[in-house]
């Protein structure tokens, strides 16, 4: 009933207020859109790679400086705040990272990866069952990014799964941004009109896994895919999609004539893997 | 010749006989019925006089019978009937009536001096079993300003009950949670008490007798509450005759039939359907970006009373009460700060009560009752991929003897039991909330439940009235003892109340006692729960004054004033703990909170005018093991309502209701992170409900203007809530990262115009 109540409340800004706040999808200042683990799902004291999507559309190319540090989920799922009391010493990292304008003078997309390793099973397993191990546990890794002047800042966290499983979970594969089922190859014009865009996934990134459950059987499920669409300019109809469904953009009135537009789509699968894709117009 | 005279003599005294004023008219009997205008409600005992052209100095004189008949002999001739009462009009009526002519029965329909008269404002003490109860009738609601004829939002206009949200359907009791509040219909259990958005109460207004309004230092009959209860008693149904209303306004349309079977039994009959869906739909669901309309937003709402006088010692009734509502979206956006929330949206619940209730007299001063409630609750609600389906059995009682030991002393013993059969499904996420700010939905962990539970709370209760004669003390002293089969708890509950009677109108009284309420079903799930969980508890205690300055006086005034204190603990809150080291823990009993203030009524009335200011001043407080006390979200400092109603003559009413509240307290965001698995940001909370929403103010305004004709009354009303169109802001709404906010504010200006034509 509580849940119920908190939900319907929060549709009530739609019957009697018109919503003015900036929606989650509209790119503007600087923001991380993802951070990709690659692969999302491990084994203890492996180590993976780190990739950040950010966007900086109004940062016109710009240093940044970026922190990491790392731990054992503490409980985000049930209610303990996302932080690290006792910091993993071996991926405290911190450095600088330029971006350039980019040629849409939109800079979006992945910076360079970073090296994560992660924890070893007594750790990674502590007071884990059989079916904990296998089902996997988290890895929290924090990346926190400020811009050169030090006034923003912005933080963000991503989970890493620990586990015994085989074979473990791989990032999905996104193929393409496809403009009205066409793949779009390189920056485009900014179409006038309303215009559908799907992605490509090829079947592979479907994967079926399993649950061990306490009693000892398994269970098997298939991904779920969903993308998320970040825009710079226009609107999309719907800001999440699943699979390969269309998506209707509206073009921007008037379109932006010091810069260009971008479109970043996210795809992730359920179990902490994503993938991006983007594309450009002029 | 002698006997030509003679006939001569006859014929001139005939003649001079049959032209003589001295002669004695012709009689003509006259029956007749003497009915309240409109309402044609028998009025007996009132004199009719009539005037006869023949009989002008001294009327003729008849009294009604107690059905309201009279029957008259009167000469012949011109007739002026005259009939003054007191609180009706003078009734003249002229006629020619011949021994000759058609002699039908008379109907004289007298008109009211007024059919807006507040008949009774708030009761309590000696109308109502418990002192602590005050009550409002159906003369009342159905009139006063901003609550649209609704009783439990005439209500909200006591001292004590707290300003809800604009689209809250939920009663805040003294500060504390709304889902302390309990809602009875007829003494039984039911889910909820309004529909959707509190738009209006599950019972159409007019098949309601009173509202009863229980706050702190309730009696001992009720349990499964820690704050109070709202309480729907239905009207009997009508004997005398068919009666019927139909009714529209800008929301909804209904209408009530009731009337007697036979001698012994009668019948109501009400409905209400809602088409608030199509205006939903014209004016927010048109060409809207963000969502689109799939199922109309809607409710319905109907009862059916049966009555049976069988005996002068034995009465049955059983009562039928049903109620849907119902809206769905499809959503083509995320919601704020949630974007989980996106999707198909459908919200629908549902439940009905059927409640036999048979009274016996045993002996002169020994009386049973016994009722009982056997219905289902339907709630289903989906957005997504999530979805919550509950459907419960219920199957409540009370069975209770009310017995006169002595002059001095009234006893009351009952048992009063809730049994429910829940079958619970639902996926949701575990969304942890403290001080207000919640886990988003997204980063919460799902969880899929579908489990039978079956519960049953039960009580048994003694209560006692002791009031000796020509004593100015009443004492109250009662006894319950609860029990609740999942937690295995058995509770014993002390509550006690007493009056005193001064004299001259003053008095007072006092009131404390210990009660529970269980923890919710769900929270008691072996996985996604805490098994453990025992009930929430609280201790109330409540002092007041109350004078009546009409006592001996010309004085036209009543106040009271209380002071309450209610300590609530073993509160079953969220928790991030861990049962083991694989289980999380999901709640604990460590919430406490503390909730005192000041309530104060003052009354005015004259024959013309009534006028009422409550107000209460407050504090509530709450705590737990994970956070310190602290404001509760529910605390309103300051709680100011002022209702004043005035006859402007010619059945025009002109009523208004003004009301200010302390803005609710909620916790600032500080920051935020953002968890890009689930595509939402965490929000981090600073110092715990830091920060007030600006104050309320709202100006509600109503008239009511009725036409009466002999045997129907139309009505027409228009209710304007939120005269001033003030931005009341009731929440805050986030930008997906938290970092930009607004307000989201209440209903703008509301007018309601309505018509109602009963018979």
């Amino acid at each position: 009933m509580k849940i119920k109540w908190i939900l319907l409340m929060s549709l009530i800004p739609l019957n009697c207020n018109t919503n003015h706040l900036p929606t989650y999808t509209q790119l503007g200042d600087l923001r991380i859109l993802t951070l990709i683990a690659t692969p999302p799902e491990a084994l203890p004291g492996q180590t993976i790679a780190l990739t950040p999507v950010l966007s900086d559309l109004n940062g016109q190319g710009r240093t940044l400086t970026y922190s990491v540090e790392a731990c054992m989920d503490p409980g985000v799922s049930r209610g303990v705040q996302p932080q690290c009391q006792n910091p993993d010493s071996t991926n405290q990292l911190s450095g600088t990272t330029t971006l350039p304008a980019g040629t849409s003078q939109t800079y979006t997309g992945s910076i360079a990866s970073l090296s994560i390793t992660l924890p070893q099973s007594s750790i990674a397993f502590a007071a884990a069952t059989p079916a904990m191990q296998y089902n996997g546990t988290n890895y929290l890794i924090f990346y926190t990014l400020s811009a050169s002047a030090g006034n923003s800042s912005v933080r963000s966290f991503v989970r890493v799964t620990l586990s015994t499983k085989t074979p473990q979970n791989q990032n999905p594969i996104l193929t393409s941004i496809n403009r009205n089922d066409t793949p779009i190859l390189s920056i485009f014009q900014t179409p006038e009109a309303s215009t559908n865009f799907n992605i490509t996934i090829p079947s592979s990134s479907f994967e079926t896994y399993s649950i061990l459950k306490n009693d000892g059987s398994l269970i098997s499920q298939t991904e779920t895919l969903s993308s998320t669409w970040f825009i710079s300019d226009g609107s999309f109809n719907s800001d999440l999609t699943i699979g390969s469904d269309e998506n209707s953009w509206t073009p921007p009135s008037p379109k932006p004539t010091s810069r260009g537009s971008v479109i970043l789509v996210v795809t992730t699968d359920s179990r902490y893997g994503a993938a991006f894709q983007k594309i450009e117009m002029n | 010749m002698r006997t030509s005279l003679f006939i001569f003599m006859l014929l001139l005294i005939t003649k001079i006989a049959s032209s003589s004023p001295l002669t004695t008219p012709r009689q003509v009997k006259i029956e007749g019925t003497l009915q309240e205008k409109g309402s044609r409600k028998p009025l007996p005992q009132i004199n009719i006089y009539c005037f006869s052209s023949l009989q002008s100095e001294k009327p003729l004189q008849v009294s009604t019978d107690s059905f309201g008949k009279f029957s008259l002999e009167v000469p012949e001739g011109k007739l002026k009937w005259i009939i003054s009462a007191s609180q009706y009009l003078r009734f003249e009526h002229e006629e020619e009536q011949y021994a000759e002519k058609e002699n039908s029965a008379r109907h004289f329909y007298l008109e009211k001096s007024s059919y807006l008269n507040y008949e009774t404002t708030i009761y309590g003490g000696s109308q109502t079993r418990d002192d602590q109860t005050k009550s409002l009738k159906r003369s009342e609601f159905l009139t006063v300003p901003g609550a649209n004829g609704d009783p439990v939002k005439a209500v909200q206009n006591l001292p004590g009950v707290n300003r809800s949200s604009s689209f809250s359907s939920q009663v805040i009791i003294e500060g504390s949670s709304p889902n302390d509040t309990r809602y009875n219909i007829e003494n039984q259990n039911v889910p909820l008490i309004f529909h959707f958005l509190g738009i209006t109460s599950v019972v159409l207004p007019e098949a309601v007798d009173h509202v009863d309004y229980l706050p702190a230092g309730f009696g001992p009959e009720y349990a499964q509450s820690t704050a109070g209860l709202v309480n729907l008693t239905l009207k009997d149904p009508e004997t005398d005759r068919l009666h019927g209303f139909a009714f529209l306004d800008l929301i909804n349309t209904g209408g009530k039939i009731e009337g007697p079977i036979n001698d012994h039994s009668s019948f109501l009959v009400d409905f209400r359907q809602s088409y608030i869906g199509s205006i939903f739909g014209a004016v927010v669901g048109k060409n809207n970006s963000n969502f689109n309309l799939t199922a109309v937003p809607e409710f319905q709402d109907t009862a059916i009373e049966y009555k049976n006088d069988i005996s002068k010692t034995d009465h049955f009734k059983i009562i039928g009460i049903g109620s849907r509502d119902q809206l769905g979206f499809l959503l083509s956006k995320p919601v704020g700060e949630n974007p989980v929330l996106r999707g198909n949206l459908n919200y629908q619940t549902d439940f009905f009560r059927i409640i036999p209730e048979w009274t016996h007299q045993f002996q002169p001063e020994l009386i049973g009752r016994c009722s009982f409630g056997v219905g289902k609750d339907w709630s289903r609600f989906n957005i997504g991929e999530l979805y919550s389906n509950k459907m419960n059995t219920a199957l409540t009682g009370r069975i209770e003897i009310e017995d006169q030991l002595n002059p001095a002393w009234k006893s009351y013993w009952g048992i009063e039991t809730q049994l429910y059969w829940y079958n619970i499904q639902f996926q949701t996420s575990y969304s942890y909330n403290q001080g207000g700010v919640s886990t988003p939905l997204g980063t919460a962990s799902t969880v899929t439940v579908d489990n039978q539970y079956s519960s049953n709370a039960m009580g048994l209760y003694w209560r006692n009235v002791i009031h000796p004669p020509d004593s100015p003390w009443t004492l109250t002293p009662g006894f319950r003892l609860s029990y609740f089969n999942l937690t295995q708890e058995i509770m014993p509950e002390p509550r006690v109340s007493a009056r005193y009677e001064f004299g001259n109108g003053w008095a007072t009284r006092a009131a404390s006692g210990f009660y529970d309420q269980a923890p919710p079903i769900q929270y008691l799930d072996t996985t996604y729960g805490n098994p453990n969980l025992k009930s929430q508890r609280g201790i109330h205690a409540s002092w007041g004054i109350e004078k009546d300055f009409r006592h001996g006086s010309g004085s036209r005034f009543t106040i009271t004033q209380d002071l309450f204190y209610k300590y609530i603990y073993s509160i079953a809150v969220n928790s991030p703990s861990l049962a083991s080291p694989t289980q999380p823990l999901y709640y604990d009993n460590s919430g406490y909170g503390h909730i005192y203030g000041f309530e104060f009524l003052g009354k005015y009335k004259s024959s013309t005018w009534e006028s009422w200011i409550s107000y209460t001043l407050s504090r509530s407080n709450l705590g737990n093991a994970q956070i310190p006390e602290a404001l509760s979200p529910y605390d309103q400092t300051h709680l100011l309502t002022a209702v004043s109603a005035l006859e402007v003559g010619r059945n025009w009413k002109i009523s208004t209701r003004m009301r200010y509240t302390t803005g609710n307290p909620y916790t600032p965001i500080t920051s935020s992170i953002l968890d890009v698995n689930n595509n939402t940001y965490v929000p981090q909370a600073g110092t715990l409900y830091s920060l007030r929403m600006p104050a309320f103010f709202q100006w509600d305004v109503r008239i009511d203007k009725k036409w009466i004709y002999n045997k129907w009354i139309l009505t027409a009303y228009l209710d304007i809530e939120n005269l001033t169109n003030q931005s009341n802001p009731q929440q805050m709404n986030y930008s997906y990262n938290y970092q930009q906010s607004e307000t989201v504010t209440g209903l703008p200006i509301f007018p309601t115009l309505g018509m109602k034509a009963e018979f």
